[in-house]
């Protein structure tokens, strides 16, 4: 019997990563699709990213299909935690994303809490493009958004131009 | 006529039927069926809802819009770089990503292609997309004729839009037609909820009112055994325990060790209560002595109980003689205190007999037939004693007991075997001492001791003996004073005691008739003595009677005329003949002028009423020289003769015959 709740236990803990976690990854420099990502502290400063300066944060790769790619991909790019709190952003309520389209979307922050949201920059090592819906692109494990019910498409944002809190 | 059948409720009859085992299946059936297709018709329309919702996402309506908006900014771009005259580096840019937005766009209708979602709206609206996208892909911007460049695009966004509104039409319908689909299955659930609802209340108010009516039914049910029960085991009007549980109450005591005492308890004339009081008195009576013993019971761990009419017992734990009598006692002064009824007090009197099991002689069985056996004759000593008073069964009474349940064993055997004897004795004329009858008189030879027939008659009536005794005596001395006249061209009469017990029926009519036809005496030569006693109440039956029996010839006796219970009423009775004067009369007739005055008086009434008179008991002369006096004709007693057997009185009559006759 404990054997058994061992060997669950085991495959649980086993299967977790693999499910839901980017894996940190060293990135070589590529050419990228030119693309702006601003980024609004809560004091109202504008930082301006390029896929290459976004970059230079810890970066991380994502096997992973997503709603309009019905085979996985690999993505790599930065963690939005990570980008979040480089802005001190991590402890407020929410934020807005817009897209270059002016597409814009509020996220609550305990989606980016629930979820390894990746700042995708770069797909299957080669620059993302926008008809591919990059250059920027927010990416989640397409498992652990199919298993969570606070799962929505509107969260994965292409074409990301623009991060600030939500008023 | 037949009474028509009471309808039973039609609610009961439903109960009935689904109490059945074929009942309850199929109604049990009727549910689960019923939930059954209440259940496919909700996953029937939920299930429908689900295949519309599946060729539908909003993402394709909004594909529509973006993708206009897309074009939109497309034009735009191109105008103003037109307006400007050149494409800047900055809006070559803009102008590449618009044409990425669209191409990411096309790629959004293309997978709802592919889901064959409106499949011709949606392939023409992407092969007009694919045809913008063939004008900005075809050159670099910078390289570009934007005049040209313009108007292509101008011209296919025309098409494009064409497409894009049957497209965004066909998808709003397709919305509509789920969103009433969503309000048809909603609807349909609500009716579903509804309908369960109104049927789940009208099964809970249905269980409900029958419940409570299975409860009524079951405490009606309930009272009406409690009160069966307290009809079996307890007498009504008083709430005591009745004779049934006295009985096993009793067995039960005796059952068990330790000393029990059985107190019997009489109501003293309780019959006179009624009578004079009426029937409500009476009860009120009997609820009283009840209320007197139960609280004695209650007192002493005891058990009281009626055991029918004025009769009650008391079951009373120990035998101390000392307690009992103080008990008894303190019950009967109690009760002698009396009742109070219309501003009087009615005075109740109780007769108790009782008996402990530990003072049975050894050879008695101490079971509750005994015990009460005792104790009623305790209770009988009591009332022959003179009521009022209470008994206790002891070693004297024990005596009597058993010598009366001796008697009462024999008694059957007696008659049946002829040990039973017929006495005569002489009934003479006055002044002379001729004799011109005889009395007969039963006599008992037990075990060679005559035992006179005031020692067994009464027991001979209390068991039913006395009709065929009183029967034996009437047959055997009818027979041979028959016979003897017969023989001897003689008219002797002879006179039979008759227990008042006979004249209550018309039974004696026929056997004194079969009596007088075997044995061919003339019924002129009979007569037929009656005592009157305290059984013969109804005096106006008892009269009938005798009018029958002396329309056969027969004479009627009124014996022991002047003691106990005979009045002057008898006299004037158009059925009696004759009357005998009681013995205890003669015996004062010499010592007391009231008795020879008495005497005097009755003769004289009797003598103008044409009855005979016949003076008993006269032991002398000198009475008899007295009754000479007084003009009676007719006497018996020791000085004529005594009661010898019949063979020896007629043996010595047939001896003197010849005196008389020469006299």
């Amino acid at each position: 019997m404990r054997n058994i709740i061992f060997c669950v236990l085991a495959a649980c803990l086993a299967a977790a990563p693999l499910a839901a976690a980017p894996r940190p990854v060293t990135l070589d420099a590529i050419d990228h699709t030119a693309a702006e990502l601003i980024v609004v502290g809560t004091d109202g400063a504008e930082a301006t990213y390029d896929p290459a300066t976004l970059e230079r944060m810890p970066t991380y790769s994502l096997t992973t299909t997503t709603p309009w790619r019905s085979d996985p991909a690999v993505f790599e790019g930065v963690l939005l935690t990570d980008l979040l709190a480089a802005h001190g952003l991590s402890d407020i309520d929410a934020i807005e994303v817009t897209a270059e389209n002016d597409y814009s979307v509020t996220i609550p922050r305990a989606v980016w809490e629930e979820f390894s949201i990746l700042v995708a920059t770069r797909v299957d090592g080669r620059a993302h493009s926008r008809r591919a819906r990059g250059p920027i692109q927010f990416v989640i494990d397409m498992d652990a958004y199919s298993a969570s019910a606070n799962a929505r498409e509107d969260y994965l944002v292409w074409m990301a131009a623009r991060i600030e809190p939500a008023r | 006529m037949p009474r028509p059948a009471r309808r039973r409720p039609t609610i009961n009859r439903m109960l009935d039927a689904l109490a059945r085992r074929v009942g309850l299946s199929l109604s049990l059936t009727g549910l689960v069926l019923v939930c059954a297709l209440a259940g496919l018709y909700v996953e029937r329309s939920v299930r429908h809802l689900e295949t519309s919702k599946e060729h539908f996402s909003d993402r394709y309506l909004r594909n529509g819009f973006m993708a206009m908006v897309d074009i939109q900014r497309l034009l735009f771009i191109v105008q103003e770089a037109k307006d400007q005259g050149a494409f800047t580096p900055r809006s070559q840019r803009d102008f590449l990503a618009a044409a990425d937005f669209l191409y990411a766009r096309s790629e959004d209708f293309r997978q709802a292609l592919d889901a064959r979602t409106p499949a011709a709206s949606a392939s023409a609206a992407v092969a007009s997309l694919d045809a913008i996208l063939a004008i900005t892909d075809r050159e670099p911007p910078a390289a570009a004729d934007l005049d040209r460049l313009f108007s292509d695009l101008l011209a296919a966004a025309d098409g494009t839009r064409l497409h894009l509104m049957r497209y965004l039409e066909e998808m709003g319908r397709m919305q509509n037609e789920i969103m009433r689909d969503q309000s048809r299955a909603v609807g349909e659930q609500r009716n579903v909820v509804l309908a369960s609802l109104a049927g789940l209340t009208l099964i809970g108010i249905a269980a409900l009112l029958l419940l409570r009516r299975e409860v009524l039914a079951r405490q009606a049910r309930d009272l009406a055994e409690r009160h069966v029960e307290f009809l079996a085991y307890f007498d009504q009007l008083t709430e005591l325990p009745n004779r049934t549980q006295f009985q096993s109450h009793l067995a039960e005591r005796l059952a068990a060790p330790g000393p029990v005492t059985l107190v019997l308890v009489d109501l003293d004339d309780f019959k006179g209560i009624n009578d004079t009081w009426g029937h409500a008195a009476g009860d009120a009576v009997l609820c009283r002595v009840a209320r007197l013993l139960s609280a004695e019971a209650d007192a002493t761990g005891g058990f009281a109980a009626r055991l029918g009419g004025d009769e009650f017992a008391l079951v009373l734990p120990g035998d101390d003689a000392r307690a009992l009598t103080t008990t008894l006692g303190g019950i009967s002064a109690e009760a002698r205190k009396g009742l109070p009824l219309d501003g009087e007090m009615l005075r109740i009197g109780l007769s108790m007999g009782y008996a402990s099991n530990t003072l049975l002689g050894a050879d008695m069985d101490p079971t509750p037939d005994t015990l009460f056996r005792v104790a009623d004759f305790a209770l009988y000593s009591s009332k022959a004693n003179g009521r009022g008073r209470y008994t206790q069964y002891d070693e004297e009474l024990e005596r009597r007991f058993l010598e009366r349940r001796s008697m009462i064993d024999d008694l059957p055997r007696a008659v049946e075997s002829g040990s039973l004897d017929v006495y005569l004795q002489p009934k003479v004329l006055l002044p002379g001492g001729e004799t011109f009858g005889f009395e007969a008189l039963i006599r008992w030879n037990r075990n060679g001791t005559v035992i006179l027939p005031e020692d067994f008659i009464q027991i001979a009536e209390e068991c039913g003996l006395i009709f065929e005794i009183d029967r034996h005596v009437l047959r055997s001395a009818a027979a041979m004073l028959g016979r003897f006249n017969r023989e001897n061209g003689t008219a002797y009469s002879v006179s039979v005691n008759l227990s008042a017990l006979h004249f209550n029926s018309s039974r004696i009519i026929a056997w004194v008739r079969d009596a007088l036809a075997e044995t061919l005496l003339e019924p002129r030569l009979v007569t037929l003595e009656i005592t009157e006693t305290a059984e013969l109440r109804d005096w106006g039956e008892a009269q009938r009677v005798m009018a029958e029996l002396r329309g056969m010839g027969t004479r009627i006796s009124i014996d022991d005329f002047g003691t106990g219970y005979s009045s002057l009423a008898y006299l004037r009775s158009t059925v009696v003949d004759e009357v005998k004067i009681d013995r205890s009369i003669v015996e004062q007739i010499e010592s007391m002028d009231k008795a020879r005055f008495l005497l005097d008086g009755v003769l004289d009434i009797a003598r103008n009423l044409g009855l005979d008179v016949v003076v008993e008991g006269v032991q002398n002369r000198a009475q008899s020289e007295t009754l000479c006096r007084l003009g009676a004709t007719r006497a018996q007693g020791f000085l004529y003769g005594q009661p010898i057997p019949a063979h020896a009185a007629l043996d010595r009559l047939r001896s003197e015959l010849p005196d008389q006759r020469k006299a």
